[in-house]
This record gives structure tokens, sequence and C-alpha cells, in this order.
């Protein structure tokens, strides 16, 4: 009771951020496009609506959770609609369609033991996605990872990222103790570095190196839970720099993104245009930022998407850009709890591998996109527009709701 | 497994850490930098809003200016072709350069409190109003000084060494500041050689003997009797194999003449004496392998002798050739140091910063760079330098009535004849100007460098 409470008041304040930027573009009178009251209404009654659903259905999920995601998504929703009204009208949809699927997934996957149960599934699932997608994919800005259907384009490999996590968890539990005693190839480490690195090899030949590095990450953080071996997650790490060093080597488009990071400078408006413009936009934002709609980051490549962080950084300055930091690190604060408070491992394994999934790609896209990382292409979660990425995001969200509510009583 | 979460969460938060740390850096320490960049598009947004501040000669005449002419902003260069490397130009395709790159945070009225005066004009819907630069330039003696130039391919900086102040820097051949988009292809064209290079900061050449001058101070620290010492030249020396040669024997003479004249063998000697380290030490002392604080960027200037060195390279280097690459400026600033009695002030070219009520905000006052020398090694090499323009090689920057202390320079290149240098000052007793010029394969020092320096130090006395 007093949870859902605490959530709903909490929930006030993205409704309020986004009643603000309505506000603000009825002000501009017409020179800015906003949020109109029909979309404004549509998600409030969106983030209250799945709310009230958890309320009624009694969910015991954490209360921080929600308001969270939602504080990130209507910050997102107001600078798309000053970079791109018709995108941003699209993920007014999205939004709604994502709260639909979290609320589906609290509802029907509270038990999330028993989807654990098949690991295989999710692993051939994942695979069978990305195969599909390096037949069928269509190269969208350097990256060819998108499903083209009619006028819709899927990017399936939001959707691996968490199947692998799925299959992670549920493998790990089975085959744990048989690793740790007998750490034979052919029935437990054999099938997880199979799986993984085959993952981990169809993306690399896509080109989304950034996801293939996400995919890794999680990996040898999901390994030392499992294990507690800090030796397997050094090995890992170390083959992860002979394998980064290989691809280096053999790739070349991957030397010329490790060249455009490490000096930018040589090719301000070819290959470095893209950094060189984030940075000086994150920096032009100064202490305080410009105010929404008086940056000048439009002219940044791929802006709503996986730069939509250079215009926040700009327009709501450093105040803004620490502030949406500190909430994925929020995030990842309650993300953790509920997997510390998980009620046995594979709660654990699950909910902590879908909180690194959602912070570290926070993470590598905010250093991509201030030049402190090379630049791999990722969304920023709830917050580029994205249909595949957001609704897969709140599908994460509504499992770690799920974890969180199967917490041990204390 | 809770440990293990905990190490995790640990782990995210150091991630974090580095991230906000790092967001710091890019938005509050550097962000005003950033800001500035030439290539932040954000400049020409402002660029349109704002009334760019003017560029007025040290007399206050004017060097670069914006004028309304029917409505739309005209950047104004009076000085044309004269001063273009020093202002530069500012273009919205093309970019900047010059001061106009240098300091448009300032022309502008970006920085300090007109910056925040602006904001407010900006939100009311006025023009905003950068600040004016008031230079150290005499615009008359920059006209000058380039129209001496005009036709060579070459550079001349004069400044007051007493104060440090630039009072001309030329550079030909130049380009037309007002028009640059119209000239770009054709400035480019290599026929051309390369107008928009600013040849006094940027070009560096071998200093050729001029770098004597270096030697003969390291000689002095060293060991002031040097300047009793006497010298036997048979006309070369012979170096580890190799043959350094003068152009004509000079036989039996002193520390004077060798400087007088000169002579290739005795500085060759001198510099193998001195050694690597001691070379090094002086020449770093006026400002050879740093990078110089300028108001325009400067080209660092090479003396690149380690303790490792071969006896060729030193000897080589001793005389300017070789390894040894200086810009005028730098030569400028050698003839400076040893006529303020070894003392080398920072050199400035921007001296005062005027905001849109005529009032000075910022004013730069004189301040010492370096120590290079003592007054006495100083004066020494002044009484030398006195006597190459009165009696030996730089004889042709003699002025009557003024005693004019100079040295010359030869730069062998591969590009043909040889690089014609020139530094001085004058008058040697009390020195007001301090000259260094470079004329592209002109010949020796005395046919062409000299009477440009002559004339640069007699309009710049007379006045």
């Amino acid at each position: 009771m007093n949870r859902r409470w605490r959530e709903f008041t909490l929930l006030l304040w993205p409704n309020l951020l986004l009643l603000s930027g309505y506000f603000y573009g009825q002000m501009g009178e017409g020179s800015l496009a906003s949020i109109d009251i029909g979309e404004l209404s549509l998600l409030f009654s969106s983030f209250l609506g799945a709310h009230f659903i958890l309320k009624a259905s009694k969910h015991e999920g954490d209360e921080y959770l929600l308001p969270l995601a939602a504080m990130l998504t209507s910050l997102g929703l107001i600078f798309l609609f000053r970079l791109d009204p018709v995108l941003a009208r699209r993920q007014v949809a999205w939004t709604g369609l994502g709260l639909l699927t979290l609320v589906g997934v609290c509802l029907k996957g509270r038990d999330y033991q028993r989807m654990l149960r098949y690991p295989y599934l999710y692993l051939t699932l994942g695979l069978i996605f990305l195969t599909l997608t390096i037949i069928a994919g269509t190269r969208i800005g350097g990256a060819k990872s998108w499903i083209v259907l009619g006028p819709l384009s899927l990017e399936p490999v939001e959707a691996v990222k968490v199947l692998v996590v799925l299959f992670l968890a549920g493998f790990l539990e089975e085959k744990k103790e048989l690793m740790l005693v007998e750490p034979g190839w052919s029935r437990s480490w054999g099938p997880l570095f199979v799986g993984v690195g085959l993952a981990v090899l169809l993306l690399v030949f896509q080109r989304d190196l950034g996801s293939a590095l996400i995919l890794l990450v999680v990996l040898l953080g999901i390994i030392y839970l499992a294990t507690g071996k800090k030796r397997y997650v050094a090995a890992g790490s170390f083959l992860f720099a002979l394998g980064s060093l290989g691809a280096y080597l053999i790739f070349p488009h991957l030397k010329v993104r490790v060249n455009i990071w490490l000096d930018p400078w040589e090719d301000p408006q070819g290959a470095g245009y893209q950094v060189i413009q984030g940075m000086l936009a994150i920096a032009s934002g100064g202490v305080w930022g410009t105010g929404v709609g008086l940056g000048y980051s439009q002219i940044i490549p791929a802006v709503a998407t996986d730069f939509i962080f250079a215009t926040i950084a700009e327009e709501m300055g450093f105040v803004g850009s620490f502030g949406v930091t500190l909430l994925y690190l929020l995030l990842g604060y309650r993300g953790l709890r509920a997997a510390l408070r998980a009620p046995e491992e594979q709660g654990t394994l699950l909910a902590a591998g879908l909180t690194m999934l959602i912070t570290f790609q926070a993470f590598i896209i905010i250093a991509g996109v201030s030049k402190l990382l090379p630049l791999t292409g990722v969304t920023l979660p709830f917050v580029s527009y994205g249909g595949s990425s957001l609704i897969i995001s709140y599908l994460i969200l509504g499992l770690l709701l799920n974890v969180s509510a199967a917490q041990r009583k204390v | 497994m809770d440990r293990y979460v905990r190490h995790l969460a640990l782990a995210m938060v150091a991630m974090f850490f580095i991230l906000l740390l790092h967001l710091t850096y890019l938005q509050v320490l550097k962000a005003h930098e950033l800001y500035l960049h030439p290539l932040n598009p954000r400049l020409k947004l402002v660029e349109e809003k704002t009334l760019r501040g003017s560029m007025l000669d040290r007399e206050g005449k004017v060097l670069a200016r914006t004028n309304y002419s029917p409505g739309r902003p005209v950047r104004e260069y009076p000085l044309g072709r004269a001063a273009a490397h020093i202002t530069g130009y500012t273009s919205p395709k093309l970019g900047m350069s010059g001061l106009e790159a240098a300091y448009n945070g300032e022309l502008l009225g970006l920085r300090g409190s007109l910056g925040y005066l602006n904001e407010f004009r900006q939100l009311q819907g006025m023009l905003r109003k950068g600040y004016s630069l008031g230079l150290t330039l005499d615009a008359e003696l920059q006209r000058f000084a380039f129209r001496l130039l005009e036709g060579y391919r070459g550079a001349a900086v004069a400044l007051n060494p007493r104060t440090g102040e630039i009072l001309a820097m030329a550079s030909s051949p130049s380009f037309e500041p007002q028009n640059i988009e119209e000239q770009w292809e054709l400035l480019q064209d290599p026929r051309q050689g390369s107008p928009l290079l600013n040849r006094a900061i940027q070009g560096l050449y071998p200093p050729g003997s001029t770098m004597k001058l270096v030697v003969a101070i390291a000689a002095l620290e060293r060991n002031l009797n040097i300047a009793e010492r006497r010298f036997y030249c048979p006309g070369y020396i012979e170096i580890e194999g190799r043959r350094l040669t003068c152009p004509r024997v000079h036989g039996n003479i002193n520390f004077r003449e060798a400087l007088m004249y000169s002579c290739n063998v005795a500085f060759a000697q001198l510099a193998m004496e001195v050694g690597p380290t001691a070379l090094k030490e002086v020449a770093d002392n006026l400002g050879f392998n740093q990078d110089p604080d300028f108001d325009l960027p400067v080209a660092t200037s090479l003396a690149p002798f380690t303790e490792d060195s071969d006896a060729n390279l030193l000897a080589e280097g001793a005389i300017g050739q070789g390894k040894v690459l200086a810009t005028p400026w730098q030569m400028a600033m050698v003839a400076a140091a040893i006529a303020n009695e070894g003392l080398l002030m920072r050199p400035f070219l921007v001296a005062k910063i005027i905001n849109d009520k005529e009032e000075v905000t910022r004013e730069v006052t004189p301040r010492l760079a370096r120590v290079v020398t003592s007054p006495s090694i100083a004066s020494i090499v002044r009484g030398a330098m006195v006597s190459v323009v009165e009696e030996g090689t730089g004889q042709t920057a003699g002025i009557p009535g003024i005693r004019v202390a100079g040295k010359t320079g030869s730069a062998q290149n591969p590009q043909g004849k040889a690089h014609s240098w020139f530094v001085a000052f004058a008058p040697a007793e009390n020195p007001r100007i301090a000259v260094s010029v470079v004329m592209e394969n002109a010949g020796a020092g005395a046919e062409a460098a000299a009477p440009v320096a002559r004339e640069i130090i007699a309009k710049a006395l007379r006045r």
C-alpha cells in the first residue's frame, strides 16, 4: 500500500516535467514545436495507468523503478519534440506500447523462475534473430542491425541482449555447481562460451560494436556473480583485450572509429565531425545550459537517437547532464538492490544482469558522445528515439519489477 | 553472492564517477575554451547578432572595423595587405585567421563583464557589442615595412626591446583580408608563394650567421676572457673529416673581428669549446626549443643540441645551418635581448582590451620573460655588433648620425640563392628598436636584408 502510494507521488514529477514542456511550447506561440494536449494526456494516462494496474494487481515491485524510467522518457520526449516533432509523436506511441509491455510482463511473468527454465530456448531465439538480421538486415547508419518490414524498422539486437541475459541467468544457475566442481568443457563452459561467443561474433560482423561490448561486459559480470572467481573475469578481460586488438587490426571500420576517438581534429569536417560537434555542443551548454530549444545541436548526425545526450547537456547544462547521469545511477542502485534481495540466485543473476545492461549501455553512449571512450552507436536507454529500444527497455524494467517483488520478506 | 553484487555496484559507481568527472571537465572547466573553438558553429550565430570589435594601432588608427553599409555589416581593413597577417581575415565560409581568430572571444564580446551585458542585450533584442583591441603596432611603420618587402618573399619584425611591444610585423607576399572569399582560389595557387603564411612567425629558416650571436653569448658566459682572445683563420676548418670553409682567409683576428667579418672558423671552434649543453641553455633562454608565448601562434624555433650531438652538428649549428631553424620573430628576440642588456621582455601585440564605452578593461604591462645574460656580456656583443655595421659585413645598414648594431646572415638553402638575414637594434647606446629581416633567396645579408632593416630603423627613429 505504502509502496505504491510513494510510486504515485513520484510519478507526479515526470508528469510535471511534461506539463512544463507543454506550457513552454505554448509560450513560444507556435515558434516552437512542443507537446500538444492530446499527447500530453496520453502520456499522463499511460504512466498513471501502468501505476494503477500495478496497484490493482497488488504488485510488490520496487516503487522507484517506474518513476525513474518515466522521468528519463519524459525528458527525452521534451528534447525530441524540440529536435523533430514527427519522431517525437511516434515516440509517444512507443512509450505507450512500452508501458503496455511492462504491464504485460508484470502481470504474466511474475513467476520469473518459471521463465528461466528454458535457457536454450532463449539462446536459440537470440541466435536466430541475429542470423536473420545478417541475412535480411539493412544497414542504417553504419551498423547492419535493422530489419525493415514495410513502414517499420526493427532492431532485433535490442531483444537479443535481453535474451542473452535470460539465457545466462538460467544456464548458470543450473550449471554453476558443475562448473566450479569439475570445470569440464563439454557440459558447462563449452555451451556458455560457444553461445555467447557466437552472439558476439555475429554482432561484430554486423558492425554493431556497441552491442557486442555491452554483451561481453554483461557476460563477464554475470560469470563473476555466479562463480565469485576474479580469475574468470581476469581471463575474460584478457581474452577480450586480445580479441579487440585482433578486431582492431582486422576490421578497418574499427580502426577508423578508434582513430577518430584519438584525434577527431584531424578531419573536423569529415570523419571527426560528429564527435567534435557533439563535444562542442556539450561544452557550449556550460553549467546552466542554454535553455530548451536554444541550443544548436540539431546539426549533429543521429542527434535524436545516439546523440540525444548532447542536446540535453547543451540545453540543460552541466546541471542537467549531471542529473541525467544520476538518474541512471539511481536506476542501477535500485536494480542491484533488487538483485541483493532476491530470494534465490536466479533472481539475483537476472536482476543484476538486466541492471548492468541498462546502466552500462547508458554509460558507454554518454562516454562516447563526450569523447571519454570511442563512440559506439547504441541508444541511451529510455531517452533516445527508437521503438525497439524503448519497448525492450520497459520490458527490462518489468522484469526488474518482478524480481524486486519476490524479495525476501524482512 | 551478496558480496559479489556489492562489488558490481562499486564498479558501477566508479564508472559513473569517472563519467561525472569528465562531464565536469567538459562543461565547467573547459567549457569556455571549447565554446570559443573556431569549429563551433554557434559562434556564427552570435556573430550575426554582434557588432564585432575593432582593432586599433598604438595611436588609435583603425586596423580593422565593422561598418554597416546598407544594412549589411562589412568588415574593413584600412591597412589592407600590409597588416593582413596580423589582423587576419574572418569569413563565414572560410573561418578566421590572425588576431580575428586568436581574439575571437573578445571581439565578439563573449568574455568578461561585457559577456554578461551582451546576454542581457540579446534578451532585449539589442545588438551585442564586442571588445576592441588596442595593439602595440605602429600602422605607419607596418605599412612602410611591408612596402620594403613587396616583391620579395620574406618577413620583418620590429619591436621595442625595452618593453617587448611589437611595432611592426610584416610578411610578404600578402593577401587582401577584406575579400578573402573571392581570392581564395588564387591564393592557393603554388605560384603565389603561400601568401596566407605569416612568415614572420610561422616561417622557419636556417638563421645563417645571425646564429653567431647566440654562440657569442654562450662563449662569453663560459669565459669572459674570450673577448680578448685571438683566433687564426686559415680559410677552412677540418672537423671529423668534413671541411667547413670561410668566404676568405681571415688570418689573425680577435673576437670582435670574428663577429665583424662573420668568421665561420672562429665560431665553429667556439661552439665546440662551449659544448652542446651550454649552447642549448643560452638558446633555450632566448626562446629556442620552446612553445612561444605570444598573441599569435608562433612556430617553435629549433636549436636541437644534445649531449651526444657530434662536432659537425655543433659547428654547423654555430653558423646557423644544418638542423638549426628559426623564425624571424625568434631572431628579433635575440637582437632585443642583447639590446636590453641581456633582459628579454615578453613580446606582445595586444596592449589593451577596450569595451564598448571606450574604457580600457585590461591593459598588458611589459614583463620580463627571461634573464638571458649579464649586462657586461650584452655590452661586449653589442660593441662587436656596432663594428659589424661600421666596418664589417653589415655596412649597408649604416645610418649617418645613428649608431646601429647589427649582424648579417646568409643562409644556404637547397632552393637557390642564400636567404638574406639581418638582425639589428639602434641607437646602440640607448636602443629604442630591434629589428629582424629575412628575404628568401635574395643573396647575402648585406645585399638585401640589411638595407631594409636600415630603412625600418631610420623611419622608426625619425618619428
